[in-house]
């Protein structure tokens, strides 16, 4: 009696079974504490599966993208030695052609300039040849033109003679 | 595990990734930029080459040309200072030619 009037009067304990309900809550409370922990353990599991799952996923495409990184790193500082060696090679070439033309070039350069000494000499031996036989041709005129003079009667025969000679020995 | 931060950042990734990509780039620069460096090294000396072969085939066929003119003229000055001497030769020669015959009787 007291209880209730301190109820209806204010702030207090009510502990009437039916009135309270406190048998449903305890139903209630019960199912909670014996299936709450599996509903709520499975879904955290498979919660925690997920995250592992993601991690797992993250790290490896971490994993991934570091290797790629250093692999791209490698590659290009193999490209900067290649390059390198592009342009050393390059640069040879050049060098090489160069020295190739400048051979050709003097090969040539003789080869010309022999030639011309050649031109010049052999120009030299038709005008030498050419004088000889002006020489010969007017020096026969010359004493084809002086030997009647110099020759007498018999002079002319025995010379004739000798010469008809000389065709027939021959 | 987010709490922790334990997960790599999205943002890394990418990064590495885009960093990746920056390089892969890079790389194929420098080597188009080393051949087209290289052809350029090597044309120049070929172009160069071929020019100076030129002009000093020229220069040769000039000094050739040159030399063979002044050798023309210097063969023809002494052709004509010998067919002036000739005409004494060709006297010295005929007689000899004329004792030759009239003493071989």
């Amino acid at each position: 009696m007291n209880l209730t009037l301190l109820a209806t009067e204010g702030y207090g304990l009510n502990f009437d079974l039916f009135e309270t309900n406190i048998l449903n809550w305890a139903v209630v409370v019960f199912g909670l504490y014996k299936f709450l922990p599996g509903f709520l353990g499975k879904m955290l599991q498979k919660r925690r599966e997920g995250i592992l799952l993601e991690l797992k996923d993250a790290e490896d495409r971490l994993l991934k993208a570091t290797k790629a990184l250093k692999k791209a790193k490698t590659d290009l500082s193999l490209a900067e030695e290649k390059a390198s060696q592009i342009k050393s090679d390059a640069l040879k070439r050049s060098e090489s052609i160069r020295m190739e033309s400048e051979k050709k070039a003097i090969e040539e350069m003789a080869r010309i300039k022999q030639s011309a000494i050649s031109d010049e000499s052999s120009e030299a031996s038709r005008a030498i040849s050419q004088l000889r036989k002006e020489a010969v041709e007017l020096a026969i005129k010359k004493a084809l033109d002086s030997l009647p003079n110099r020759l007498d009667k018999t002079t002319q025969e025995n010379l004739v003679t000798q010469s008809i000679n000389n065709i027939e020995v021959n | 595990l987010w709490a922790l931060n334990l997960k790599p950042k999205d943002k890394d990734i990418k990064n590495k990734l885009s960093e990746v990509k920056k390089l892969e780039a890079d790389l194929l620069t420098q080597l188009q930029s080393a051949r087209s460096e290289a052809q350029r090294i090597v044309g120049e000396a070929e172009n160069e080459s071929d020019k100076l072969y030129k002009e000093a085939l020229e220069l040769a066929n000039n000094e050739a040309n040159a030399s063979k003119e002044k050798a023309r003229l210097e063969i023809e000055s002494q052709t004509s200072t010998a067919r002036d001497q000739l005409s004494k030769q060709a006297d010295d020669l005929s007689e000899l030619i004329v004792n030759r015959l009239i003493l071989e009787k």
